[in-house]
């Protein structure tokens, strides 16, 4: 509940998801340079577990290149969360935020 | 008081049993009612549904129509539905924006065969009354039955329990121990078991009697009624505090203005109150959400402040803050300045 990746960036790229059943929003920022994502961040309202959900996805994202980045599920959230239960889908709203901001380099 | 069982004829027997119809007495002073038409129960979810199903089987077994709100709690809404689906047709008054459901609309609602009507005394999540007195009124000119799950009015209100046929109360909304409750039934009215056993309570509820139940209601009802003004001022003027707190937030919106004193329910936009709630329990500080996401059943939304029809930001960050006699003007203190703290921190999470 104290997520230290809730803040601003010099970011590159950026995207937003929103689950609108749930009333989740998260937008996810990075700073990618030379196919590396050197820093991270998020804002979020939603429920505990999707800021928490969101503050892991940044950890695992910094200094990763952005195929690993592109390559991130669930299960990746799940694990650095220490939440294994796979009946919340709060996870999900971040992971799709992400994948949003990385468009251009699927399309690639 | 003994260990005796109270349906004993020993002796030790007979003193529990006397404790227990005192217990009776102090409750029916109280609401204003008759001794012997108070019976004890475990609680206001179990009266509840002695009062439905009890006078629908002993009087109308065939079915018919029965008048509710969609903003009763469970225990109430979810008898409906099982009824709905053996031959009863079943009405859910919806209620304004204010939380309150329309004496109009009640007897809009009335049909040729209605035979009862459930309407809460108050609302356990907004903390709004509902207009029992004139809903008493077109009730009893169209003979309706009118049950009442008061478990959010005893204890907080001075109630007349007469204005109903049937009302539930439960023991752990007024300071007395878990587990226990009362079904006022209004001489006259006829009901049914629907538990069998032993005969307890005059046939109507079978089980051993929960005699330090029934005294901890009794004596917790006389502490607060015989000091009722003063306790009732001070979380007045606690709620007032509150209020003045919430409504210097930007973006916050109070859900139900003229709740009873001690409750608030209260949404600040951009901040779930899942979130909230978590944030305040981690610092010290109970309050509850009635939205919250769920392992089984994904979101599940307040079906109150849904049938409120209010935004969904509303929904979805309603906290309630419900105030005892105990609470001290310190705590309001820490309180008011926690939450500022969480609401600011949370919002700069959320707003990029």
């Amino acid at each position: 509940m104290h997520p230290k990746h809730a803040v601003e960036i010099d970011y590159t790229h950026t995207a937003e998801a929103v689950h609108k059943e749930h009333d989740d929003r998260v937008r996810i920022f990075l700073k990618i340079s030379d196919y590396i994502v050197k820093d991270a961040s998020f804002k979020a309202s939603g429920c505990p577990r999707v800021i928490a959900a969101s503050e892991a996805l940044c950890r695992l994202l910094i200094n990763v290149d952005v195929e690993t980045a592109m390559n991130l599920n669930e299960e990746h959230i799940r694990e650095e969360m220490d939440f294994h239960d796979k009946n919340f889908e709060c996870v999900r709203t971040p992971l799709i935020a992400l994948k949003k901001a990385l468009s251009e380099f699927a399309e690639r | 008081m003994n260990y005796g069982n109270a349906s004993s004829l020993h002796s030790f027997g007979q003193i529990a049993r006397n404790a227990y119809e005192s217990a009776r007495g102090v409750i029916a002073k109280i609401i204003a009612v008759s001794p012997q038409e108070i019976f004890f129960t475990s609680g206001g979810t179990e009266s509840d549904n002695i009062a439905i199903l009890g006078f629908l089987k002993k009087n109308f077994p065939d079915g018919g129509h029965l008048i509710t709100t969609q903003i009763e709690h469970p225990a109430v809404l979810e008898v409906m539905k099982e009824l709905e689906k053996h031959g009863y047709d079943v009405t859910y008054l919806a209620p304004g924006s204010d939380g309150r459901v329309s004496p109009k609309d009640f007897k809009k609602a009335i049909r040729k065969d209605t035979i009862l009507a459930s309407i809460m005394w108050v609302n356990n999540e907004t903390g709004m009354e509902q207009p029992i007195e004139e809903i008493s009124k077109i009730a009893k000119e169209n003979r309706i039955t009118l049950h009442s799950d008061a478990v959010q009015a005893v204890g907080k209100l001075k109630i007349n329990a007469s204005l109903v046929d049937m009302l539930s109360a439960s023991g752990h909304k007024f300071y007395a121990p878990k587990g226990c409750g009362f079904l006022y039934v209004k001489s006259g009215v006829q009901i049914s078991p629907v538990m069998l056993g032993g005969g307890h309570e005059r046939g109507l509820r079978s089980g051993t009697e929960n005699v330090p139940g029934a005294v901890g209601m009794a004596t917790a009802l006389k502490l607060i009624y015989d000091n009722y003004s003063d306790w009732r001022n001070k979380i007045e003027s606690l709620k007032e505090r509150i209020l003045d707190k919430i409504y210097s937030i930007p973006n916050s919106h109070v859900n139900g203005r003229d709740a009873v004193f001690s409750h608030i329910n209260v949404s600040f936009r951009d901040v779930s109150g899942e979130a909230l709630a978590t944030a305040l329990d981690l610092r010290g500080i109970a309050v509850s959400t009635a939205s919250a996401c769920s392992s089984h059943h994904g979101s599940v939304k307040s079906h109150v402040l849904q049938a409120m029809r209010l935004d969904d930001w509303i929904v979805n960050g309603a906290i309630r803050i419900s105030l005892g006699y105990d609470n001290t003007e310190n705590e309001i203190d820490y309180f008011l300045k926690v939450l500022d703290e969480e609401i600011h921190r949370l919002r700069n999470i959320s707003q990029g």
